[in-house]
């Protein structure tokens, strides 16, 4: 009985793998004939069939070349009008009709998706030009969503050093290994919740959330009850802490520790424990020997004047990104611009900061509150809920576009992780988002597209995010050329991926209407639960323009605005 | 109630239907362009019988009922062409699919569920195709496998997440 099920479910798969010939469909029907429980598993399999497709459906990365043209064109079907509707309820009606038919457009989705062909081979040959697009699927397995951090960047000041081929920057994750900076200050978190300043140049071997090896340099550490047993290696000496703020340093003339409060245990060779109180200092020189030294407090910089250099650098940042946003602002080819730097949590309104301006273009803040941006004393709007959004409405029409945003990425929890979308996705509106893998996805909606090549006009970049990056405020363009029909991705600064698309999808006018920044908004749905598409981060800055931007302008508003 | 207000009324009981009546239609038919197709005619011949309809009955025997009689009329009229079920299997089948299509929403949340808990690599498979609608081809591409491959180890995915579905909606019905 469980057999006949199985082969059910074989033959099923084979038919809509267009794979099924007559003897199969013959017992496939004999089978639902005889057997009742065959009928109910066959009712259960084409459900689940269809809440898969539906499901996978319900974005718009299904392309929607219409069957016959009966549902293409909104205005159209009001030749189907039915036949008692008064006067008055004329017009209503056609718009409900028009509505009607939308909402069947969007059932299609489902038919156009595997009308195209569903399992074939025979595409194979034919996808050799999406190659790049192709490729940065990630093999499932390679990565596994955990992380081998062991600490984090928190602040720096005044560093110029790479990991991974990356600027540093705050937010970084760090994992065993070895972190060297030539210049400056950087405050390390350990997982276990020591804090420590590291002074450049410095050579410092994490090893573990608990554990960390001093080469070179000087750093200085804090360590809440909670830390304990924090240790700090230097040459051969092992810091244990016992819960206080002390400082290490090793330069050519050996190495030094320092208690400014609290108690460490000085382990050295086969020597006996030393204990370090308050106002100790040791010596371990290229000798080998460890002595006693005087306490000399102020080479090791303190946590106050760090912050303070901190502060202050961050006060010129902001001071000069301000400067550059008031020339910015009045570029005239932004359609709109929002800098959410409006330190008022509970004015839900979002200027816009476009000069001259237009108070038309203000979105409405939607659950998303105000949070710490790329500076102190700048704010960002953090998107956390699955409500939290910001509404615009932006008239007119438009060709080519360019979008610029600063985001702070906490995950990327949703299938779609959105940045900014118009509320339908009609003829000319843009979608701009970023998938669960990692990738940027951008696409502008072009109906009626029935090409052997399929939908090209979606454009996705390489992976470019990781957990890794939690955290961390990145640059993310995007622009949109209609004449030279080429999508192009950018990361801080830099080309991420690009892509032509063919003529024939290319939407040449765009346009947004009722939009949503951070999350999805779709009105006209009854399935209001697919349309969660929030991020999990914060937006500082978000810019759209009505010309594709050049890698140069790209890269000025980078660098003008990192953090 | 005015006219307008149950034209309302139809129209939104039309629209939420739409995906049952298609999962409905294309599980008999098996075909999705023909599916879409005779939902349309469906919806069109709904549509102009809005005077029988009546805001007290539920909407979704009348529309399977109607749906029911379109499907008929297509395996007929297909004469040589392939359909999967016959119109006799047709009339057997009908009830139980109707009855398991009201159902339909029912699947969704169990459906997330087992989408999270499959194995990554499952996982991927079935959203790389389904959701990212990516061609057979494109995913052995990325994934260096033969398109074989691919398919037959989707097919294994979508069954595991088959399984997955029937058991969580059987604990919800227990």
């Amino acid at each position: 009985m469980k057999d006949q099920l199985q082969e059910l479910e074989h033959l099923l798969h084979d038919w809509e793998a267009g794979v099924l010939d007559n003897e199969g469909l013959g017992r496939l029907r004999e089978i639902l004939r005889t057997d009742e429980a065959a009928r109910g598993h066959f009712a259960r399999l084409q459900t689940f069939n269809v809440a898969l497709m539906s499901e996978a459906g319900s974005g718009e990365s299904i392309s929607l070349p219409l069957p016959s043209g009966a549902a293409s064109d909104r205005s159209a079907p009001t030749t189907a009008a039915p036949p008692s509707v008064d006067a008055a309820g004329g017009e209503r009606s056609a718009r409900v009709v028009a509505f009607v038919v939308g909402a069947l457009a969007a059932s299609l989705l489902v038919a156009a998706f595997l009308s195209a062909p569903p399992f074939g081979d025979d595409v194979v040959e034919s996808n050799e030009g999406n190659a790049s697009s192709v490729a940065i699927v990630r093999k499932a397995s390679d990565v596994e969503p955990s992380s081998r951090g062991v600490a984090i960047v928190t602040q720096l000041v005044g560093v110029n050093s790479q990991v991974d081929g990356r600027e540093l920057s705050a937010g970084q994750s760090l994992v065993p290994g070895e972190f060297r900076i030539e210049q400056g200050l950087v405050q390390i978190e350990f997982f276990c919740g020591a804090t420590i300043l590291l002074e450049g140049p410095a050579e410092l071997q994490l090893v573990s959330t608990e554990l960390a090896r001093l080469r070179q340099g000087k750093l200085r550490a804090q360590v809440p009850p909670a830390a304990h047993g924090f240790t700090v290696e230097a040459d051969d000496l092992r810091v244990v802490d016992l819960g206080t703020e002390f400082g290490v340093s090793v330069s050519t003339e050996g190495a030094d520790v320092e208690v400014f409060d609290g108690e460490v245990e000085v382990h050295h060779g086969g020597s006996a424990i030393r204990l370090l109180g308050q106002g100790d200092a040791v010596m371990h020189d290229r000798r080998g020997e460890l002595a006693d030294a005087i306490a000399r407090p102020n080479r090791f910089v303190d946590m106050a004047s760090f912050h303070q250099q901190l502060s202050a650098r961050q006060v010129d940042q902001l001071e000069a990104w301000k400067r550059w946003t008031e020339s910015f602002r009045k570029d005239e080819r932004l359609i709109a611009y929002y800098d959410f730097n409006d330190p008022e949590r509970w004015n839900r309104r979002l200027p816009c900061r476009t000069e001259p301006a237009n108070r038309e273009l203000d979105g409405a803040i939607v659950g998303a509150v105000p949070a710490v941006g790329r500076w102190d004393g700048k704010n960002s709007l953090e998107f956390k809920r699955p409500g939290d959004r910001v509404r615009v409405s932006i008239p007119g029409e438009f060709r080519s576009l360019s979008f610029s945003a600063w985001v702070r990425i906490d995950s990327l929890d949703r299938w779609y992780n959105s940045l900014f979308l118009t509320d339908e996705y009609d003829e000319g509106e843009p979608h701009w988002q970023i998938l669960d893998t990692g990738q940027l996805y951008f696409s502008v909606c072009k109906r009626g597209v029935k090409s052997p090549l399929g939908n090209q006009r979606k454009v996705l970049s390489p992976v470019f995010w990781e957990p890794s990056l939690s955290g961390k405020w990145l640059h993310l363009a995007t622009t949109y050329d209609v004449d030279r029909r080429l999508t192009r991705h950018y990361l801080n600064g830099e080309l991420l991926h690009e892509q032509e698309i063919p003529a024939d999808q290319v939407a040449t006018v765009t346009r947004f209407g009722p939009s949503t920044i951070g999350n999805w908004t779709r009105p006209n749905r009854p399935d209001l639960d697919f349309a969660i598409r929030n991020l999990n981060g914060s937006i500082d800055e978000l810019a759209i323009f009505s010309e594709p931007l050049s890698a140069e302008e790209i890269q000025e508003i980078y660098v003008h605005g990192k953090p | 109630m005015t006219a307008a207000n149950q034209t309302e009324q139809f129209v939104q009981q039309l629209t939420e239907h739409q995906a049952r009546l298609y999962g409905y239609v294309y599980s008999l038919l098996g075909n999705h362009a023909q599916a879409s197709d005779v939902v349309q005619e469906t919806n069109l011949v709904l549509w102009r019988k809005i005077g029988e309809y009546d805001p007290e009955k539920p909407f979704g025997p009348w529309a399977f009922a109607i749906a029911r009689l379109q499907v008929l009329s297509s395996i007929r009229d297909r004469g040589r062409e392939r359909v999967l079920i016959d119109s006799e299997l047709a009339e057997q089948l009908c009830g139980v699919l109707e009855k398991e299509m009201n159902r339909l929403d029912d699947y969704r949340t169990p459906l997330r569920m087992c989408l999270a808990r499959l194995d990554e690599e499952n996982r991927a498979l079935i959203h790389h195709r389904y959701f990212h609608d990516r061609s057979i081809a494109d995913i052995a591409a990325a994934v260096g496998r033969s398109g074989g491959a691919v398919k037959v180890a989707l097919s294994r995915a979508r069954q595991k997440l088959f399984r997955c579905v029937s058991e969580q909606l059987m604990m919800n019905e227990s």
